[in-house]
């Protein structure tokens, strides 16, 4: 059963579907007291708190003598004000305008979610996926390496993941605006001579600040934060495309000075497509 | 956690755009739009008005300039690469890989379009605001309530929404992908 949610004070609007089939509904005021809008065929309610909607404190008193508190989250643009503090509802900041709820992270609400409001507002305003966000990263410097190291010639019959991935993270349109001399268009001039680290499992590892020897609780810890992205963006498991990535740079024995496999064009290019896959969800 | 470098900017954006501009400064506009049509009257918010609202715009619009000015350098995800966990990153990858994410950024975002729009809404905001001060300069406070001023009253203020619209378009979260 999915969620219906009526967001109040972001103007009018009839209900949207967001992700996992979720319902936003707008409505711009919480009524007039004391007849304040009825809660009831709701699942959970977000009331802007601040100036523009005055009638926020009397409506979530009365709400709450109702039975209606545990539908209540508190959403404003900026932070929160601090008479809010003392409402005792959980709260999301920097909702300044419609978007930005539709924004929030609903593909972590599963259709069948069956949490509080404190649950809720913890799955939507969570923290960031440093893991994945950084892993993205590392795969555009591999990637960019890789494309200015190959030349045009080369990429013209690169696997197809490979032109898309690269395509995806900007560096068409980075060429583009380097044959046209835009000024602020450039490429770092060694980008090619560091094509024999960046193929080495050493270097991603090293980037995060791991050892690459075998019972580095790091990479441990690495791998279940990683788990634990991927789950808020929505998918059951890692993406067996990121998995692989990672399989090759996983420490497998008690020496670090141990012959790794380089990491392929090809692979990369899939892990990053499967990220930009899970941030786009 | 939130990355640091973004954090700081949308609590810049956030105390700027919505806590002043959005529930201050424009409302205080609309309100005059209300004296200009005889809507209301309100003479303490006329006295007031000339002396300590309308000239809040002279001392926040150097900060303003900053926050768009500072969007490309703090939204970025070169700025990743300052916390962990790639923050132990050798400095030497930090060299090209920082530059290079930026470009990549730039090329894919319109970033700039948007840094560009949020500077012209605040050029016309400013070039409506000189005007309007000029006209009212040795107006007093009750006089500038009369309709000569309303049509450039109005221009300010639909020059400070599509200002405010314009700031709420840059991003709130680094976009890496």
């Amino acid at each position: 059963m999915t969620l219906n949610v009526l967001v109040i004070g972001r103007g009018d609007s009839p209900g949207t579907q967001v992700t996992n089939g979720h319902t936003l509904e707008f409505t711009r005021h919480g009524g007039v007291p004391p007849d304040f809008l009825s809660l009831q065929q709701y699942d959970f309610v977000f009331m802007h708190l601040g100036p523009a909607n005055p009638e926020a404190q009397a409506a979530i008193a009365t709400w709450s003598s109702q039975g209606w508190g545990g539908k209540l989250i508190g959403i404003s643009g900026g932070d929160v004000p601090v008479w809010s503090e003392k409402l005792a509802i959980p709260t999301i900041e920097g909702m300044a305008n419609r978007q930005n709820l539709y924004d929030l992270h609903w593909a972590t609400v599963r259709s069948d979610f069956g949490g509080d409001a404190y649950e809720l507002a913890s799955l939507l305003n969570q923290e960031q996926c440093e893991v994945l966000t950084s892993l993205a990263i590392l795969c555009q410097g591999y990637l960019a390496v890789h494309a200015a190291s190959a030349g045009e010639a080369a990429l013209a019959h690169a696997p197809e993941e490979v032109s898309a991935a690269l395509s995806l993270m900007g560096w068409d349109a980075l060429n583009d605006k380097i044959r046209r001399n835009e000024p602020e268009a450039v490429l770092p001039s060694n980008l090619g001579l560091v094509l024999t680290e960046v193929v080495h499992p050493g270097w991603w590892l090293g980037a995060w600040g791991l050892s690459g020897v075998l019972g580095d609780e790091r990479w441990a810890a690495l791998a279940d934060s990683l788990e634990k992205e991927c789950a808020k963006q929505g998918a059951a498991e890692v993406p067996k495309e990121i998995g692989d990535l990672l399989d090759v740079m996983r420490p497998v024995v008690a020496d670090s000075a141990r012959e790794f496999h380089e990491i392929r064009p090809v692979t990369v290019s899939r892990a990053y497509l499967a990220i930009t896959d899970l941030f786009s969800k | 956690m939130t990355y640091i470098s973004a954090h700081r900017w949308q609590k810049r954006r956030n105390e700027f755009n919505h806590d002043w501009l959005k529930n201050q400064y424009i409302p205080a506009l609309a309100k005059c739009r209300n004296l200009l049509d005889g809507r209301v009257e309100d003479p303490e918010f006329e006295a007031v008005f000339l002396l300590k609202i309308f000239p809040q715009w002279d001392h926040r619009r150097a900060t303003l300039v900053e926050l768009i000015s500072l969007y490309e350098q703090m939204m970025s995800p070169q700025t990743l690469l300052e916390e962990l966990p790639l923050s132990a990153m050798r400095e030497s990858d930090k060299r090209w890989l920082g530059p290079l994410v930026h470009s990549l950024w730039l090329a894919r975002t319109p970033a700039k379009q948007l840094v560009s729009s949020a500077l012209e809404a605040f050029e016309r905001v400013n070039a409506s605001y000189e005007r309007l001060k000029d006209s009212v300069s040795g107006a007093d406070s009750s006089a500038i309530f009369l309709s000569p001023f309303r049509e450039q009253f109005l221009a300010f203020r639909d020059d400070l929404q599509l200002l405010a619209n314009a700031i709420s378009d840059l991003p709130r979260d680094i976009d890496v992908t």
